[in-house]
């Protein structure tokens, strides 16, 4: 009886952690900022935070690749950034239009890499950017602390047998 | 025989409550959290899914802005309930941010929300598709209308504007689809938007149930649909046969 209690109290604390397998907390992604001039699109910096990258888009007027030595770790898709869909009802009508931005900058999350390269693509899938990506922090922490159910019960394991023992 | 006094009894009931609550957890709302906000879990799909977001502005309470979501998700002018998002409606998850910190502008009568600001607090969940709520009552909407607006993968919404905005601006950011309404502003390369065509409309004109109408975007392109979401969503109430296809094909 005493150790189904002990299962019981350790199944509530840990609880966290079987939420966490969807864990956007323990995910990292590459901030990456660009601006778009005089119809050249620019890299301008790049930056490691804590929270899911964007998915996989299918499609838009670029193509941004990124890969290691090796292989391609992602793809995505993004619009033109210099154009902005505008719309509003009146009157039974709707009106509006696309309005152009000068030189906008913009921002897209891409997974979380220590080094990479980042190549963007047009429609004609001519290389118009390329962009090698350094992370000074290490990033491996905190994908190790995913873990997924298997670890989830690993850890339970471990926890139970090291409370008996103590008992 | 053994006898089991009320302490086991409680003990167990314990237990089996605290299993039956993390399934529940897992399962359904809660589940996430980044960055110091929490990500709630609106409606689960499939493996193979797309993940939209949707964050809060200007909401003076959470349940109008979960109200809100649960009428652009499930009701009559929701993803649930219009083609072709009902269709692969099990492909969609839907996720909230209520204590998104975003910060919305009105530039030219057009509600802008942060970019950055978006995506950062989107990135709390998983995230394809970020759908920003501006919180507008409806008699100030009617003196001053304000237009929503679509921006990569960002849209910015209206509230007090008729509820089929939130799927026609999806329409912009998620399948790149045109305005099929005519400004005098829109300047638009033919090549780039598929639900326009030329004349005779020879990307479609094999499709039993569409048309080909004068006017997409700019007055010399054609559309497939008279009035559908993509030219008038207070009279239309779907996207047509083509458009349908072009949105369909990216799930």
């Amino acid at each position: 009886m005493e150790r189904i209690f002990i299962i019981t109290l350790i199944l509530i604390l840990s609880s966290g952690d079987v939420l966490a397998v969807t864990d956007c907390n323990k995910q990292n992604h590459l901030l990456v900022e660009f601006s778009y001039e005089g119809g050249l699109l620019k890299y301008l910096s790049h930056s490691i935070n804590i929270g899911c990258p964007g998915g996989n888009l299918k499609q838009g007027d670029f193509r941004l690749v990124l890969s290691d030595d090796k292989k391609v770790i992602y793809t995505t898709y993004f619009s033109d950034p210099t154009k902005r869909f505008v719309d509003y009802s009146e009157s039974n009508l709707v009106f509006g239009g696309l309005q152009s931005i000068e030189n906008p900058k913009f921002s897209l999350l891409i997974p979380a890499v220590e080094k990479g390269k980042i190549q963007v693509y047009n429609k004609d899938n001519v290389q118009i950017l390329t962009a090698n990506i350094e992370t000074q922090q290490r990033i491996s922490r905190a994908l190790q602390n995913q873990g997924g159910l298997f670890g989830w019960v690993e850890n339970l394991l471990g926890q139970v047998t090291s409370l008996l023992k103590a008992k | 025989m053994y006898k089991v006094n009320i302490v086991q009894v409680i003990v167990i009931i314990i237990f089996i409550a605290s299993f039956l609550l993390i399934l529940n957890i897992k399962n359904n709302d809660i589940a996430i959290t980044g960055s110091g906000a929490k990500c709630n879990l609106i409606k689960d799909g499939s493996d193979k899914n797309t993940d939209i977001v949707f964050l809060p502005y200007g909401y003076k309470d959470n349940q109008r802005f979960f109200e809100d979501v649960d009428s652009y998700v499930n009701g009559e002018f929701g993803f649930k309930n219009t083609e072709p998002f009902k269709s692969h409606f099990d492909q969609l998850n839907f996720y909230t941010v209520e204590t998104a910190d975003v910060t919305c502008d009105v530039l030219d009568d057009t509600i802008i929300c942060n970019e950055l600001e978006s995506k950062i607090a989107a990135a709390n969940c998983p995230n394809d598709y970020i759908i920003v709520l501006y919180d507008r009552d409806m008699v100030k909407d009617f003196i001053v209308p304000l237009r929503s607006s679509a921006y990569l993968n960002l849209a910015s919404i209206n509230t007090a504007d008729h509820r089929l905005v939130v799927l026609h601006e999806f329409a912009h950011i998620f399948g790149g689809l045109a305005d099929e309404y005519v400004e005098e502003s829109i300047s638009m390369n033919i090549d780039r938007f598929e639900n326009c065509d030329v004349e005779n409309c020879p990307r479609w004109s094999y499709l039993n149930n569409t048309g080909c109408f004068k006017g997409c975007g700019e007055i010399d392109f054609y559309r497939s649909i008279d009035n559908g979401i993509m030219r008038n969503y207070i009279i239309g109430r779907e996207f047509g046969v083509w458009n349908e296809y072009l949105l369909s094909r990216l799930f």
